[in-house]
């Protein structure tokens, strides 16, 4: 893989942007259509995320992340607020949620991109919760859902969902080997 | 600084795990930033960081999809000819409130009520840097279907402000050119650019942050759209807190629309 890709489009360079879509188009595409339920807002969504990508690449801190990780987490900032949005209107207008729409996948010949060593740890992680803890984070983070629905559909507190998700991405900080999130907390 | 309590731990974890899950309301989004500026020893993305590196275990990326060429396409075409890093902060915080229509109209008002201190055919001796004036004379070669607007200011506080923006669709990119903007103090407040787009949604799209030195003068700054931009009708501009808002209470310091 192209080391300090994101740098080179923080930079400007054009070459780099190009080169930066064809790598994680395809990730950024699959994270979209996995969380929203319809092709044209995912492909919308999709630009957007490149858009701010283009905007935060010099932020990008090899020493905290991999790049395919934090291309994922601007991603999926930009779809949870869209998610978010969506969620409203639907609301507001008094629409039952939306049926799954989802255009055929394109399967492509593109290269995959490299999980890299802290997506195995993250999922290694989580693997040694309780099956139902687990089955909580999944929803969170990969299907997305919100924490209410989480708890509706598996019959849950609120308050113990919650608290499961903040466990489990705890615990998935610390196996990433990062610095304690919290300082010393008084007594 | 204060140490934190048990409770308080606890309640600046839950709302970090549920930005960086569900996402924050409004008002959690303000408490969350309440706590932090006040704890900045926190790593703030820290569970987003974690998040993220969890989903793309649990996500199949061994089958790629394939991204859709007119989609790429779409992509390339909005990415900027500039450094995206350069001049501007941009804020990040998820978009959560919806504008009303009118916000317009009180834009408009705005307009109407500043239209006779315009006086047109203003030279600029542009004071920026020169790289951006480079870049302002290239931008305008490089695309010469860009629109151009008006920018026009009347504040009690800030007196008259004059200026001119051009943005380009294709380039999804574009430039203020100001004068009259007096100097901030970064630590304080900072100014966003705002662009207009009915089309696209109610709420104004974030074109960035930006200061003003002091004794600045005439002033380019670069607008770096945070969301892809259809048919922009005008653009704004504001005075914010410190890197920006999602969601602006205004009020409107000058204004450009879109054929002015």
């Amino acid at each position: 893989m192209d080391g300090g890709l994101l740098e080179l489009v923080a930079r400007g360079d054009s070459q780099a942007v190009a080169r930066c879509v064809d790598r994680y188009g395809g990730l950024v595409y699959a994270l979209a259509r996995r969380f929203l339920r319809n092709a044209a807002e995912a492909e919308d969504a999709v630009q957007e995320i490149f858009i701010a990508l283009w905007q935060l690449a010099g932020r990008f801190d090899p020493g905290l992340s991999s790049e395919p990780a934090f291309v994922t987490m601007i991603a999926r900032r930009r779809l949870i607020d869209r998610q978010r949005r969506l969620a409203r209107r639907r609301e507001t207008a008094g629409d039952a949620p939306e049926a799954l729409d989802r255009a055929s996948p394109h399967p492509g010949s593109h290269h995959a991109v490299d999980v890299a060593d802290e997506a195995r740890r993250a999922t290694a992680a989580i693997a040694q919760l309780p099956s139902q803890e687990q089955h909580v984070i999944r929803l969170a983070v990969l299907e997305g859902w919100s924490h209410a629905r989480i708890a509706e559909e598996l019959n849950l507190p609120l308050g113990t969902v919650k608290t499961q998700v903040r466990r489990a991405l705890l615990r998935v900080r610390s196996a990433l080997g990062a610095a304690p999130l919290v300082p010393e907390v008084a007594s | 600084m204060t140490p934190l309590r048990l409770p308080e731990e606890e309640r600046i974890l839950d709302l970090l795990a549920a930005q960086a899950t569900e996402g924050l309301g409004p008002a959690e989004l303000h408490e969350l930033n309440t706590w932090l500026a006040a704890h900045p020893e926190f790593d703030a993305a820290g569970l987003e960081r974690a998040a993220a590196a969890l989903h793309l275990g649990l996500l199949d990326v061994s089958l790629p999809e394939r991204l859709p060429d007119p989609l790429r396409s779409a992509i390339l075409r909005a990415a900027p000819p500039e450094s995206p890093a350069a001049t501007l902060r941009i804020h990040s915080a998820p978009i959560p409130m919806i504008y009303r229509l009118g916000w317009l109209a009180a834009a408009a008002c705005l307009v109407l009520a500043v239209a006779g201190w315009w006086r047109a055919a203003q030279s600029f001796a542009p004071t920026a840097p020169p790289s951006l004036a480079d870049r302002f004379v290239q931008f305008t070669i490089n695309y010469p279907d860009a629109v151009r607007a008006t920018l026009a200011g009347n504040t009690p506080e800030l007196g008259v402000l004059r200026g001119e923006v051009i943005w380009s669709d294709k380039a999804q990119a574009g430039f203020v050119k100001l004068a009259g903007l007096p100097a901030n103090t970064p630590a304080r407040d900072q100014y966003q650019l705002w662009i207009v787009d009915p089309q696209r949604d109610e709420k104004p799209v974030d074109g960035g942050v930006f200061d003003v030195p002091s004794a600045a003068g005439d002033l380019i700054v670069p607008i770096h759209a945070k969301l892809a931009v259809r048919q922009p009708k005008a653009f704004a501009i504001t005075r914010e807190k410190p890197g920006g808002v999602v969601v602006t209470a205004g009020p409107i310091l000058a204004l450009a629309p879109v054929g002015s």
